[in-house]
């Protein structure tokens, strides 16, 4: 492999894991905080895309489109929140698991109803591209990487420095005492799954120019993000970046060797992790409610 | 007094179950610091301390739960220290839960039931056997006078859920005592119960442990021990700071300081 | 003799009525609900008595389908030899896949298997395409020997045939469900640790019960194989796994007639919406989400407590008029 293709293989990768990292952390962060497994994020990720590609497609402005899918989404999350998880939190993963998968099928099928079963394209916001290392690669790709980077700045600074990012933090460490605290907790999990939406929405905008949106994008992705959370860890930040970063490169150089060992090998991985570890890579053992 | 050396020659004679220099961490927290503990064969004896004193910890170390940071664990004169918790069982080391630990969808005697099956095929556990053995047909005496000493024959049939605390901490003993443990380990087994049901488990261990088995018991409060072991040691942050018998802990100026907080 | 009778005398009756109804209703749908059935009886298997659950349920299914599938496309005539391959593919798979899987706490395992489909679908949609066909899918419905007493083309001689294999896994699982096995597996459910306390190797246990609720996925999937005389990607389709979890929850997870119940219900009521309606994954998620919501007990416990409770009620209403 020459230097061009091997700079190219990386970038490609590295912008893989800046969508996998805004989809996976905010699950990680609430199995975290709240002890549930959100599947319908993947309906927040379509939503995010799809109003991105309505908003592109009439008004020509992607990024207006990013910013309308987000509040879309965050809406429907808070309505979803505010209606189901009030009743789901005390009930223990298995159920928040079930119910919202029938909560992601719900709005399959209405993504069906209104915009119909065929794959949409969505314009590329940022058309040009930069030599590096002797290849040209399009600027796009490095947008993606730079707000996965802003993205978990940010995120770090919310979670050490803030007074909510502390109580948050708290939660995850023991959420009796922090209710014990004086804090209203369930303000607190309204605020993350607000949060864990956005992200989703925020990534599945931002993948929509790099592959096409379909009602079933979220499931297309739905295994790949979640082999990234368990292989970093259910609830740990850190994980989820290393095995986003991990399964980006594997996933970049699987389709330059073979295209169906792009698939196939975070499979592969998070069963060698399991061996190793049955609770991923920083996944701790103790962190159960 | 019995099991108080802390010397290894005496573990290999007279102590069942013995520790040295146990410690355990949880990040900065020291859950247990360098413990020496020993407990004669048939012995019982009881280990009281404030909350958060590292009680549990100690159980949890001497049962297999945790690995501890430093020290050994010693059973029979050898060491166990790197046993899992179901080597130990086989060995002999049974033990009960802080929160009331049954199975709340089975029925109460299906529950001994279980208990007894393990004890009965003594280490021939296999699966095949386990599924071509009927649970209906796993009888025998124990069982029935377990369930007659707790009082629990009428309600051998119904599920352990509709149950209340106590009958369900009586069962968990009893399922216990099934195994017929060389050591029973007790973890605060009266903890919100009424004094007649207090009074059933009291004369419970009397009758089946008494010179049988070496027993030790975690308390909350030092009352209810008192007539019942012959030693009590003081557990405070992870140390062991007094050990004797009941009136000699109760007037040791160490435990009247740390413990009760009184000059 | 007769106490074996007096046990299993119920699960013949049951199923034989299911056999009279082909007199009212149509071959292929009782063929369906009863092979469905089994598959949901996997599930409830599961997450009845060992509390886990599996979103991955498909793909121990198509494994055992594509075992079958291939054989029969490629090597021999003898369905009721493509069914044994099928199934000890599937039972092989389950016990290498289970050895590791079981280890894992009941989160990671649900979304383990979720990947586990997702990938199998992957493998036999594209990666192995030369050897599966993708989507095309492999036929072999004319290769299929048949016999004068079993033809699997006659829905009748089907159904006869599905009934008898369906009365056959439910006699094993009540079988089960009596036995000491049965205990340990709901007690891993309520209290794992406490059971490792008691001595039993709590993980052997939990394999052998994954071994078996998978075998019995794999003994409905070489049934559809027969069936249908094809096998394709589809039917270890992600979109699809949520469907054995709905019927399962609908029939009553851990119940004996749960799954039966569940799969009729079911599988009735999709026939008649979709009918008139194309977007089904918008009348299985509002299910779920309702299911979920009545407090997960499903169809077959509201039919066992119902007397249960009138009887209570009956002795209230005596007390507070005496």
């Amino acid at each position: 492999m020459s230097v061009p293709e091997l700079a190219g293989t990386v970038v490609i990768g590295l912008a893989m894991s800046a969508i996998f990292f805004m989809l996976s952390v905010g699950l990680s962060l609430s199995y975290g905080l709240m002890r549930i497994v959100s599947l319908d994020q993947f309906l927040y990720y379509s939503v995010g895309a799809y109003m991105t590609y309505v908003v592109t497609s009439q008004a020509g402005n992607f990024w207006l489109g990013l910013l309308t899918g987000v509040i879309a989404s965050c809406t429907l999350a808070l309505t979803v929140e505010k209606s189901l998880y009030r009743r789901i939190y005390e009930k223990g993963v298995m159920f928040s698991m079930i119910t919202s998968y029938g909560v992601l099928l719900v709005g399959i099928g209405a993504i069906k109803y209104i915009w119909g079963l065929v794959p949409r394209p969505v314009m590329t916001p940022i058309v040009g591209h930069v030599s590096l290392l002797g290849t040209t690669l399009p600027v796009y790709r490095f947008v993606v990487i730079g707000l996965a980077v802003v993205l978990y700045i940010g995120l770090r600074l919310f979670l050490e420095r803030t007074i909510v990012g502390k109580a948050i933090r708290a939660g995850i460490e023991d959420v009796d005492k922090t209710e014990g605290l004086g804090i209203d907790v369930y303000r607190i999990f309204t605020l993350v799954f607000l949060l864990t939406a956005g992200l989703s929405a925020l990534a599945g905008g931002i993948h929509a120019p790099l592959i096409m949106v379909d009602p079933h994008m979220g499931l297309k992705i739905i295994a790949t993000a979640f082999m990234i959370v368990i292989i970093g860890g259910l609830g740990s930040i850190k994980g989820t970046v290393v095995s986003s970063l991990l399964i980006g490169q594997v996933m970049a150089f699987g389709f330059t060797i073979w295209a169906p060992a792009a698939e196939m090998a975070p499979f592969v991985i998070m069963l060698l992790v399991f061996l190793i570890r049955p609770t991923g890579l920083y996944g701790s053992q103790y962190l159960r409610r | 007094m019995m099991g108080t050396g802390v010397d290894g020659a005496m573990i290999g004679g007279e102590a069942i179950l013995g520790a040295r220099g146990l410690t355990k961490r949880f990040g900065a927290m020291c859950a247990a610091n360098s413990i020496d503990y020993h407990l004669g064969p048939k012995e019982m004896a009881g280990i009281i301390g404030p909350n958060g004193a590292g009680k549990t910890t100690v159980f949890n170390l001497l049962t297999g739960v945790y690995a501890p940071d430093q020290g050994s664990v010693f059973f029979d004169g050898r060491e166990i220290t790197r046993l899992s918790p179901q080597q130990r069982v086989k060995l002999g080391i049974r033990r009960t839960f802080q929160l009331a630990s049954t199975f709340d969808n089975l029925r109460v005697i299906d529950n001994l039931r279980l208990a007894y099956y393990h004890k009965q095929r003594q280490g021939r556990c296999s699966l095949g056997g386990m599924c071509s053995a009927d649970l209906g047909e796993v009888r025998d005496e124990s069982i029935d006078e377990c369930l007659e000493q707790l009082e629990l024959s009428k309600a051998a049939h119904l599920p352990v859920a509709s149950l209340p605390l106590g009958s369900k901490r009586k069962l968990e003993l009893a399922m216990a005592l099934i195994g017929a443990p060389r050591v029973l380990l007790l973890d605060e087994p009266f903890a919100g119960l009424s004094e007649m049901e207090i009074g059933q488990i009291v004369a419970m261990l009397r009758h089946r442990c008494t010179r049988r088995m070496a027993v030790l018991i975690i308390e909350h409060k030092i009352t209810w021990l008192k007539d019942l072991v012959d030693r009590i040691s003081v557990l405070v942050n992870g140390e062991i700071i007094a050990d004797g018998d009941y009136q000699t802990v109760l007037d040791s100026p160490v435990t009247r300081k740390s413990y009760w907080r009184v000059e | 003799m007769m106490r074996l009778l007096k046990t299993y005398g119920t699960i013949l009756l049951v199923f034989a009525g299911v056999g009279v109804l082909r007199l009212a209703l149509p071959g292929a749908f009782l063929i369906h609900v009863t092979i469905f059935s089994i598959y949901t009886m996997a599930f409830s298997f599961l997450m009845g008595r060992l509390g886990l659950v599996s979103f991955g349920q498909p793909a121990y299914m198509g494994i055992a389908a594509y075992g079958t599938g291939l054989y029969l496309h490629y090597f021999g005539t003898n369905p009721l030899l493509g069914m044994m391959v099928g199934i000890i593919a599937g039972v092989a798979f389950a016990g290498v896949i289970g050895g590791l899987f079981v280890r894992l706490s009941s989160s990671y395992f649900t979304l383990a298997n979720l990947a586990l489909c997702a990938i199998g679908f992957f493998v036999f949609q594209r990666a192995l395409v030369h050897i599966t066909r993708g989507d095309t899918g492999l036929w072999y419905l004319g290769r299929m020997e048949r016999w004068p007493l079993l033809n699997f083309r006659d829905p009748d001689h089907f159904l006869t045939f599905a009934l008898i294999v369906a009365a056959g896994i439910w006699i094993v699982v009540k079988g089960l469900d009596r036995s000491v096995f049965g205990a340990a597996c709901l007690a891993v459910k309520a209290n794992e640790r406490k059971l490792q306390f008691l001595g039993y190797n709590t993980y052997r246990i939990k394999w052998l019960g994954f071994v078996m609720a998978n075998s019995i996925a794999a003994v409905a999937g070489t049934l559809y194989a027969v069936y249908f005389g094809f096998v394709s990607p589809a039917i270890m389709d992600v979109l699809r796994a949520p469907e054995v979890v709905v019927v399962g929850l609908l029939g009553g997870v851990g119940s004996l007639y749960g799954p039966l119940i569940g799969t009729f219900v079911y599988i009735a009521m999709q026939d008649l919406v979709s009918a008139i309606f194309v977007y089904w994954e918008l009348v299985v998620g509002t299910m779920l989400v309702l299911v979920m919501m009545a407090g997960e007990r499903g169809i077959a416990s509201l039919l066992e407590s119902a007397p249960r409770l009138l009887r209570m009620r009956a002795r209230h209403d005596r007390s507070s008029a005496g």
